[in-house]
């Protein structure tokens, strides 16, 4: 049983801001969950605090049903995958995944055996005898992968594994990726700030910012259903469109409004364009397979998409479906029913 | 490159009055020295010579290795940060700024026979049978205070060079490393000595160089003595020539001092290259 | 990863030792040099003065023109730094900046030359000194000693160049500057660090010089401070001044421990850049 359960965790670095203000949350066995949040929300900090790379102030971490506070990372039964893959640079690509069950005293033909598994399992067989310095960054990061794959941990800790990749290599590993780890069958806690790859990996998501979360749930969850504004504007590209109540009002595409200090959210790619209100086409930003219209609707600045490219000219008309809009109490930003 | 219309030769009116000076006063006695060499086949007949050859190549080798393992320990000590570790690496450093003859002076005074705070101490740790030993006048006991002279100077230097070298191995190895299972002492094995190699190698050779040609220590602390056994060959060549006024012997003996030095860089520099090829 | 109290009284014990260790020899000089002349060689050794007694500084002064060789010692270390820091910028400069050809040759040839011990140079040097009139004399010295420090002193100052980012001296060359007004302009006042430190170690080199001080100095007029310590030992053979001598090493020594203990970083700093490009 490998859950991971993190209890009100809080940490500061030399009494200033705290950099986790009691987070809490559980990891089921075999599940796969991001920590998503922007760069300094802390969220690297507690996957260092979950290895045992650093201790928390105070709360209390539990792994496989053991606590584990104070317990040293190598006892810990988990693998941490480092973003910048930390390979022994003296050591072969063989000896690089072998040491941590080397002094584990595992059996040698054990080891061999792991090691023939891994490497078959993510192409490394012909790298085997290299050193970290004559492979390629995708490649040292699949060593990174294989090491902490051969020692068979309860759970799988990784901090940002893709962000030096290139792009294109980026969106190929990410699939990849996700195969691995389902057939691995670890809990994995997975570090990025990558919304994109935490959509697409996670069982799911916990949103970090400023060392507090935001919200726990889903993918789904959190793109149908944010619970403040931040989780609103993090997930989905373009972000959700947030208006004060006056702008909206005044536009005359939300009608029917309640009552209150409010802001209100719809999705670029929800709004209807081409039906409705009338609104001035400001920016046209074409992506290809879609297109990105900034619109002027009566005062009110919001972003839409539209599939192909744009050829409506410099005005148009949108409109709001109905159970897209989304409403956000605007002096706290959380979300109102 | 800036400036490609004015480079090249002209540039070299910048580092010209320097290459004059290190010209003067380095390259072309070095050249005089080989030129006033002579009586080269004495090398081959004088008693002295080899002797003083072997003790100046023990001294260097055990002076090294001790200040290879004091350096590294005191440089995992003083590396990583605490309070008070401005104050303590200024301690440390200083047997380095001191100047060698000068505290030659105080080590002699340590070592003397009669007075010596380093015979009391032992004594006193009931480690010699009496508070006067003749340290200096016995030859193991010279060469080894010689050693400890040195050493205490030298320790600090290696630190530093080690210290350097240490900061240049990443955290995050030695979290892999804990994380894989290693203790702080497999730790040390696993990633700080391996990652060490090339900086060791550096300044061992870079050492050893200069404890090759140690003068100013034995000149002063033992003035070669007792009896010239504990002459390094610097010492042995300066002897010789302003004290015997033989100069073309002396310029030999430099000349061969020079080529061995040559020599044993060459066999240090093969050896860490033959090990880096495994 | 965690620091325990048992390790942490372990680690602070470790640096008292090192601290110690290094601070000993000099504290025991200074500890002799208080004492009354009559415990000075008293046996068994005292630890501690009954009183403090500060005779024997007046009596080093006295018996040698003390004074002077400090004196000697300060002007010629004063000469020294300001020679080598100024040909040590240029051509440091002219080596990272100006694209030399045959510069890495040179920089070799100059990084090989200065690791022959100084035995090699002092027989032509002294004669070449005696030619050029400058037996006897500080600025013979300066101009020995800024020859022997360039090479450091131009190894360090280019590292530090080579790091520089080019753009400033880029936007400089677009707004007019020469060459060498950009130099002290503009480079010069951002390298102010590294000079600083390179100036430091160079004093330090030229305080402590032995060999070449003694080879070329035999009067008192410019004789500088080690050579005369080393020489107050041969006043008569029983009775060797050890409280006087005490007394001149502190003298001697106490500038450069200020030193170190004021700038501690940047000799570090300085040492270890050296020692990386090594």
């Amino acid at each position: 049983m490998a859950e991971v359960k993190v209890e009100d965790i809080r940490k500061s670095f030399g009494g200033g801001k705290p950099v986790l203000d009691g987070v809490s949350f559980t990891v089921a066995d075999g599940e796969f969950v991001s920590l998503l949040g922007p760069s300094g929300c802390g969220k690297t900090t507690l996957l260092r605090i979950i290895a045992g790379l650093e201790y928390a102030d105070s709360g209390r971490l539990g792994i496989g049903g053991r606590e584990v506070s104070e317990v040293p990372p190598k006892d810990r039964d988990i693998a941490f995958v480092f973003q910048n893959y930390a390979l022994y640079p003296h050591l072969t690509v063989s000896e690089n995944v072998a040491m941590g069950l080397q002094l584990r005293g595992t059996p040698a033909p054990e080891i061999a055996r792991r090691i023939a598994d891994a490497a078959a399992r993510l192409g490394l067989e012909p790298l085997l005898n290299r050193r970290p310095a004559a492979l390629s960054g995708g490649q040292r990061q699949r060593v990174a992968l294989a090491r902490s794959l051969v020692r068979e941990p309860q759970v799988f800790l990784l901090d940002e594994p893709l962000s030096n990749l290139d792009a294109v290599l980026r969106e190929r590993t990410r699939g990849e990726l996700k195969l691995l780890f389902k057939r691995a069958k670890g809990t994995v806690v997975y570090v990025t700030h990558d919304q994109v790859e935490a959509m697409t990996m996670s069982d799911r998501i916990v949103l970090l910012n400023e060392g507090k979360i935001q919200q726990v749930g889903t993918p789904e969850d959190l793109y149908r259903r944010p619970a403040n504004v931040y989780a609103a504007t993090f997930l989905g590209a373009p972000p959700m469109n947030i208006v004060p109540r006056s702008d909206a009002e005044r536009s005359g595409l939300f009608p029917g409004l309640p009552a209150g200090d409010l802001l209100v959210g719809v999705r670029p790619e929800e709004l209807k364009v081409g039906e409705g209100r009338e609104a001035v086409v400001i920016v046209v930003e074409p992506v290809g397979s879609h297109t990105i219209l900034t619109l002027d609707a009566a005062g009110a600045s919001l972003r839409a998409v539209v599939p192909g490219t744009w050829s409506g000219g410099s005005t148009c008309k949108v409109g709001v479906p109905p159970g897209s809009v989304h409403l956000f109490d605007a002096p706290t930003g959380a979300r109102r029913a | 490159m800036r400036d490609h219309s004015r480079a090249g030769a002209v540039n070299w009116l910048y580092a010209a009055p320097a290459m004059l000076f290190m010209g003067v006063v380095s390259l072309l006695p070095i050249g005089y020295t080989f030129g006033l060499a002579g009586e080269y086949h004495r090398l081959a007949v004088d008693t002295r010579f080899w002797p003083v050859m072997r003790t100046t190549l023990s001294l260097t080798a055990v002076t090294v290795a001790l200040e290879l393992a004091l350096g590294l320990a005191v440089a995992l000590v003083l590396w990583s940060p605490f309070p008070g570790r401005g104050l303590a690496r200024a301690a440390v450093l200083i047997p380095w700024a001191l100047p060698t003859a000068v505290m030659a002076m105080a080590w002699r005074w340590i070592f003397n026979a009669d007075s010596g705070v380093m015979g009391d101490l032992l004594f006193r740790l009931g480690l010699v049978a009496s508070p006067q030993v003749p340290w200096l006048a016995d030859a193991t006991s010279a060469f080894w205070a010689i050693v400890l002279a040195d050493v205490w100077k030298t320790t600090p230097f290696m630190a530093v060079l080690l210290m350097s070298g240490l900061a240049a191995i990443p955290d995050e190895l030695y979290e892999a490393a804990a994380i894989d299972g290693a203790g702080p002492v497999r730790r040390f094995f696993v990633v700080t000595l391996p990652l060490l190699k090339s900086t060791i190698v550096v300044a061992v050779i870079f050492r050893a160089i200069q404890t090759f040609g140690l003068f100013d220590l034995v000149f002063v602390l033992t003035g070669g003595g007792p009896g010239g056994r504990t002459q390094t060959i610097a010492v042995y060549a300066y002897d010789v020539v302003f004290r015997y006024q033989e100069l073309a012997y002396g310029c030999a003996l430099v000349v061969a001092m020079a080529l061995c030095l040559v020599l044993m860089t060459g066999v240090m520099l093969g050896a860490a290259r033959g090990g880096k090829a495994r | 990863m965690r620091p325990t109290v048992r390790g942490q009284a372990l680690f602070a014990l470790a640096v008292a030792a090192v601290a110690a260790w290094s601070l000993a020899p000099f504290l025991w000089q200074a500890i002799t040099s208080l004492k009354p002349a009559a415990e000075v060689a008293a046996v068994p050794v005292r630890y501690w003065p009954s009183t403090l007694d500060f005779s024997s500084y007046a009596q080093v002064f006295e018996a040698r023109p003390f004074a002077t060789y400090i004196w000697n010692s300060v002007v010629v270390g004063l000469g020294t730094t300001a020679l080598t820091t100024v040909l040590g910028v240029c051509a440091a400069y002219a080596f990272s900046r100006l694209g030399l050809p045959g510069g890495r040759a040179a920089l070799i040839g100059i990084l090989g030359l200065s690791l022959f011990p100084g035995t090699v140079l002092i027989v032509p040097l002294k004669m070449l000194a005696a030619k050029a009139g400058l037996l006897n004399t500080r600025s013979g010295l300066v101009i020995a000693y800024t020859a022997l420090n360039l090479p450091f002193a131009i190894w360090v100052l280019k590292a530090f160049f080579d790091r520089l980012p080019k753009d400033v001296e880029e936007a400089a060359w677009l707004d007019g500057l020469s060459r060498w007004q950009t130099l002290w302009k503009i480079v010069l006042p951002l390298s102010a660090p590294a000079v600083a430190t390179t100036a430091i170690l160079v004093f330090i080199f030229s305080w402590n010089e032995f060999l070449i001080a003694q080879t070329l100095v035999s009067r008192d007029a410019a004789r500088t401070v080690p050579v005369g310590i080393a020489m107050l030992s041969g006043v008569t053979v029983y009775e060797v001044p050890w409280g006087q001598i005490a007394a001149a090493v502190v003298v001697t020594t106490l500038p450069v421990v200020a030193i170190v203990l004021a700038f501690q970083r940047r000799i570090v700093e300085g040492l270890t850049a050296g020692a990386v490009k090594g």
